[in-house]
């Protein structure tokens, strides 16, 4: 768990640096859509996901690998449910290995 | 009573508790000089010897300890341990309090709470910070996260065999200590002494069954429950075994006039539901329930714990039960009107029966200062709606338990209104004070 | 700080201190803390790993203290709580090294692991999460705390008892004080009332004496048929749009009616209203108050039965507690029954818990969907009070309380419980899942109430009434503009919600914002203004100072990286950055640290203190290989 002063702070870099040291899937928590702390932090990490999905699918990743949650701050057991919810996706898709040429990519 | 004053303050905050401590750093961040008068050998009261706090489950001691740390490190706060109040008196220049010290036989300055003493003294004694349940040396220090931590002597349970001296590091062992007096002056006075508990009800109430060493009272059990308890598990003290069923007795003198306390302590609900949770956590085995007369759930966030525990399978009855008997393996027998099913009388045993003692004040004022004190034992509060933390005298305002029964939370809260109608009068009498003498410079022109 | 210390004792190679807390079992329970240790202690760029029962506690935060002054270690790593709990504490005890405070991280190893996870899959988190954490401490660069100064002024937003009371105390400690009331009137909800429990103090006689108090103080001045709408800025520097406006609620210009009619002149107080200040704005105007700290006193919003609750609005004998109070304090008669517009009352059942200690599937939710499952704290003594008000003068009216538990909690409060009781006023003990039923009825008396009394094995009691009292609730105040506004926060049961109940009570999450009184939680009137004192002696504490310090987690712009290319100012929640001749311009003190803009700038050229892409991968890399060597450190 990465802890960010809002998921505005999210980047396509950030997301794809995680993935290749290793994560098999990344996602982003944020406030519910409305309720963000910073006006629109969390709506602006929604289209970084939302990009960062399609660069994965033209290194050919499963763009599931990255994903974007909103819940409010107070509500745990919702928490607990999207984190179980996600590994199991991930578990799904199994390890993921990058290949030489996608590296390249992600490095260039 | 002659008074030479050694130190001066804005405020003295008797007593070191949490309402206490929560006091004194609200004005010592406002840059007001405060001392804290404290009985015991550490500041901390009774909070820092409890094991979790009810709603959150946090350890008290997470939340105390750092207290103690920011008033030990304040620049505007100096902390007199092992000291009380001798007496108090008011004139024209403000307070004027006469402490007595009392020995420590070991200099507080010198000391460096390395524990060699401890280490080499042969004698064991009932450890009181343990609530009597296992046994410390005659020198110690009193728990792991004492403030200061400077050793004592106790003299009842000490044989002088002079071992501590010698392999004291920094030879701060005194054998010659005495009770001293320190005079110390200030503008305005917190009373935030807390309270003990009724702890002779059951013997006096139920007699010889009571005597039983598997009952206990809540402070006991939350040092049985801490981490830092006597016996490191959830064990009952008279076999050290751990018990397969234990019943909580809500209203153990409380609402009870025939004992002399009418009134409702106020926070044993909750804790008794807290520490049945955490028993159930260690022990899943066991039975827990908890005889009740009304369940007082009424802070934020209480209610639901309340269910939560209900859900978890913590069993509430609606009985007072009286100590029956004593049964076998010293087991505890209860007789109560099963009021919810058909009124007869049970007798159920219990491995470990707690005692969820009345709340008393823990001090009278009347020896030593004059400060008006209510039917129910507690200060007067002359103006309850307005301003809560107002005593019958001016100048000297009360936070916490010193006011009738209340839990951490509202204490806490209360200690900052004290510290802010603190502040404002000392903001008031020194523009008094100014005025005044512009006036005694104006007259001498 | 020594600051020249701080930056000469910062090498380039960081020496990583790890401390893990036991927190007194809530995490050695559950997580083997000393294979943390160990494993920490073998992890890249760590020096030392230890533990303590308590780091929080005295001699645990020496144990960091030493270490550094000592020149083991440069860099922290605490695993422990949360951080929201006890990160100031620790960088606190780093202060006093002379060691920049920020050179520290605090690995949640608690709520995020021992609360949730067992066994060895707990063990391995909290591993990760102190790896992590350690990969993110050795990226950190000290940083300086910015010092602002601060208005000597509050802005207390409400004028019920609480935010008089807030008012009044920082007032006397010298700081210049802006009321902020909605309505025409001062006093809050506490106006609606009469005599107050348990000694029967007059509602009207304690909104006077603080209103008169305020009214005269030369540092308050009030605003009623105010509103904010608008907030900028930030602690010490808060700049509020407040917007004035006539009356327009049909309450409000009822009561304002009386006004006209000259039932109450200027600050005077009118019962069941409140007390009048001056008189409302003719036209609609907006103005601005630079403020230096901001007190909530909102209040709460007393719970409406919905028709049929009960009978509430199906039966005109059906009345809310207020309702009652309303009557009670017509006249001061004392005959053998209560009357109620010349009605004899001979039976009176009062219903309690309505609208509040709700449960899902047997109460009904409200427009919003809200069930409380809170208890309001007050009623259950209010009721009482009022019983015995009844009895006292009304010997032959009988009342029958239909409760769940009785919670006479504070100081005399029990006492009116056992007058009550002694004085032959009948209690019927229901379980929830056996709701009493309002019905109409046939001989003598107007309605019955039907109960199934838990005490006699769940036997149907039918109580005749010729008037039935509903014990509403307290439910959180309709303040959802004003929670934006500020940017606060509310917990899962609506109320305000604070940092932390017992550390910090009255504080909210935006520093400089405080509560008072029941806009946190159900609260009675000495509850309120005790909450509310604290609150005040919150913000003395803040603006007593004339300055105080910004937390460095802001945004930089490194100038010469930046392309004037104005992204960073469209990114900007908050409109903060500035464009300047030589590049884009954040000012720290006005910078609310979210990071939009590290992420929008196309550039790379700004940085967000401890969120940088470095940190961030660090950490990432961290929890994802731990880099454990074989070699142990000291431990």
């Amino acid at each position: 768990m990465v802890k960010l002063p809002c998921t505005g702070r999210i980047t396509p870099q950030i997301l794809l640096k995680a993935l290749e040291d290793g994560a098999d899937g990344v996602c982003g928590v944020g406030c519910m859509e409305g309720d963000c702390h910073f006006i629109d932090g969390n709506i602006k990490a929604r289209k970084i996901i939302n990009y960062t999905k399609k660069v994965l699918v033209s290194i050919g990743v499963e763009p599931e690998r990255v994903a974007m949650y909103n819940l409010s701050a107070s509500d745990g057991p919702l928490f607990a449910k999207y984190a179980n919810e996600f590994h199991k996706i991930i578990k799904g898709l199994g390890p993921l290995y990058l290949t030489k040429e996608a590296k390249e990519v992600l490095n260039g | 009573m002659s008074f030479n004053v050694s130190e001066s303050f804005d405020v003295i905050v008797f007593g070191g508790g949490i309402a206490g401590m929560q006091s004194a750093l609200d004005l010592a961040d406002q840059d007001y000089k405060v001392a804290i008068i404290e009985k015991d050998a550490s500041i901390g009261g009774k909070m820092v010897r409890l094991d979790k706090v009810f709603p959150t489950l946090d350890c008290a001691s997470c939340i105390t300890t750092p207290k103690m740390a920011s008033v030990a490190h304040h620049r505007n706060i100096s902390i007199f341990t092992l000291c009380e109040l001798a007496k108090l008196e008011k004139d024209d220049a403000g307070f004027r309090a006469k402490i007595i010290r009392k020995p420590r036989y070991v200099n507080q300055e010198t000391c460096i709470g390395c524990r060699q003493c401890e280490y080499a003294c042969p004698v064991m004694a009932p450890d009181n910070d343990q609530m009597g349940l296992t046994a410390r040396k005659a020198i110690y220090i009193p728990f792991t996260n004492a403030i200061p931590q400077v050793a004592l002597l106790d003299t009842e349970s000490c044989v002088l065999c002079g071992r501590c001296e010698k392999v004291c590091p920094t030879n701060a062992v005194n054998y010659y200590d005495r009770e001293e007096y320190i005079d110390l002056s200030a503008k305005a006075c917190i009373v935030s002494t807390g309270y003990q508990l009724l702890t002779d009800f059951a013997t006096r109430v139920y007699g010889e069954p009571a005597q039983n060493p598997n009952i206990i009272d809540a402070l006991q059990l939350e040092r049985i429950l801490a981490p830092t308890g006597p016996y490191m598990e959830m064990l009952r003290p008279g076999d050290g075994k751990e018990p397969e069923s234990v019943a909580f007795i809500q209203c153990a003198g409380s609402r009870d006039q025939t004992n002399g306390v009418g009134y409702c302590s106020r926070v044993c609900c909750m804790y008794a539901i807290k520490n049945a949770l955490l028993i159930q956590q260690e022990l899943p085995e066991t039975k827990v329930t908890i005889f009740y007369i009304d369940m007082r759930a009424f802070g934020k966030n209480y209610e639901q714990f309340f269910q939560n525990a209900k859900a978890k399978g913590i069993r509430f009855v609606k009985a007072k039960p009286v100590i029956h008997s004593r049964g076998e393996n010293d087991s505890v027998i209860l007789r109560y009107e099963d009021q919810e099913g058909d009124g007869r009388n049970i007798l159920e045993e219990f491995d470990m029966a707690v005692m969820s003692l009345a709340i008393l004040p823990a001090w009278n004022p009347s020896e030593t200062m004059d400060l008006p004190v209510a039917e129910d034992n507690f200060l007067k509060a002359p103006f309850p709606k307005m301003a809560p933390a107002l005593t019958g005298r001016e100048g000297i305002f009360m936070a916490g338990v010193v006011s009738g029964p209340k839990d951490i939370v509202d204490s806490i809260v209360e200690a900052g209104a004290a510290a802010m109608e603190a502040s404002n009068y000392l903001k008031a009498i020194d523009a008094l004070r100014a005025a005044r003498s512009t006036r005694i410079v104006a007259s001498n022109i | 700080m020594d600051k020249n210390r701080s930056e000469k004792d910062i090498p380039a190679e960081p020496r990583v201190g790890v401390y893990v807390c036991h927190c007194g079992g809530n995490i050695s329970n559950t997580v083997d803390v000393e294979k943390v240790a160990d494993a920490a202690s073998r992890m890249h760029g760590v020096t030392i790993a230890r533990r303590n029962m308590f780091m929080c506690s005295d001699p645990g935060q020496d144990l960091i203290t030493n270490d550094i002054r000592n020149g083991k270690i440069n860099r922290v790593v605490v695993a422990a709580c949360a951080p929201s709990l006890h990160e100031l504490t620790f960088r606190s005890a780093i202060l006093r090294t002379g060691l920049n405070p920020y050179l520290y991280v605090h690995a949640n190893i608690r709520e995020q692991v021992s609360f949730v996870h067992d066994g060895d899959e707990a063990t391995n988190k909290a591993i990760a999460i102190v790896a992590a954490a350690v990969g993110k401490v050795k990226e950190f660069k000290p940083l300086e705390v910015t010092s602002v100064d601060v208005k000597g002024h509050v802005t207390v937003i409400g004028a019920g008892v609480a935010g008089l009371k807030s008012a009044i105390d920082i007032a006397k400690r010298g700081l210049k004080v802006s009321l902020i009331e909605k309505s025409p009137f001062l006093g809050g909800q506490t106006a609606l009332l009469d005599k107050l429990y348990p000694y029967g103090d007059k509602a009207s006689d304690i909104i006077t004496a603080l209103a008169k108090e305020a009214v005269s103080h030369s540092n308050i001045e009030i605003h009623t048929c105010s509103e904010v709408v608008k907030q900028e800025g930030y602690i010490g520097n808060f700049k509020l749009t407040i917007l004035k406006k006539p009356p327009s609620d049909e309450n409000e210009l009822f009561n304002m009616d009386k006004v006209a009619t000259g039932a109450i002149t200027s600050n005077e107080y009118m019962d069941f209203i409140g007390f009048y200040h001056n008189s409302p704005p003719e036209a609609q105007k907006e103005f601005r108050i630079e403020t230096g700290a901001i007190v909530i006193a909102t209040g709460f919003h007393s719970y409406i039965p919905y028709q049929g609750e009960y009978g509430y609005r199906e039966f005109p004998e059906v009345i809310t507690l207020r309702e009652l109070i309303r009557e009670l304090a017509k006249n001061n008669e004392t005959d053998e029954f209560f009357r109620i517009n010349g009605r004899t009352i001979k039976n009176i059942a009062m219903i309690h818990c309505v609208g509040s200690r709700q449960v899902e599937g047997i109460h009904m939710p409200d427009q919003n969907g809200f069930i409380n499952p809170n208890c309001s704290r007050t009623c259950c003594t209010g009721l009482l009070h009022s019983a015995l008000e009844i009895i006292n003068r009304h010997k032959g009216t009988t009342i029958f309380n239909i409760y769940r538990d009785i919670r006479t909690y504070g100081r005399l409060h029990e006492e009116l419980y056992a007058e009550a009781s002694a004085k032959g006023v009948r209690f019927v003990r229901f379980n929830v899942e056996n709701q009493p039923v309002v019905k109409k009825n046939h001989e003598g008396y107007t309605l019955s109430v039907f109960a199934k009394d838990n005490l006699l094995q769940n036997e149907e009691l039918e109580i005749p009434a010729d008037l039935v009292v509903l014990a509403t609730g307290m439910h959180p105040g309709e303040i959802e503009p004003l929670i934006d506004l500020l940017k606060i926060h509310c917990g899962a049961d609506g109320f305000l919600l604070e940092v932390h109940p017992k550390l910090r009570p009255v504080e909210v999450f935006t520093a400089g914002i405080y509560l008072a009184g029941s806009c946190q939680a159900p609260m009675d009137v000495t509850e309120a203004t005790a909450a509310a004192s604290a609150a005040a002696s919150k913000a003395s504490i803040l603006l007593s100072k004339g300055k105080v310090n910004l937390e460095p987690f802001v945004s930089k712009v490194d100038k010469d990286a930046c392309a004037r290319c104005l992204t960073c100012l469209r990114a900007c929640p908050f409109d903060v950055p500035v464009m300047e001749d030589d590049g884009a311009y954040i000012n720290p003190a006005a910078c609310y640290g979210c990071g939009t803009c590290v992420s929008a700038c196309p550039g790379g050229a700004i940085s967000l203190a401890q969120y940088d892409n470095v940190e961030i991968c660090s950490q990432v890399k961290g929890a994802i290989d731990p880099g454990i060597t074989a070699t142990n450190n000291e431990i």
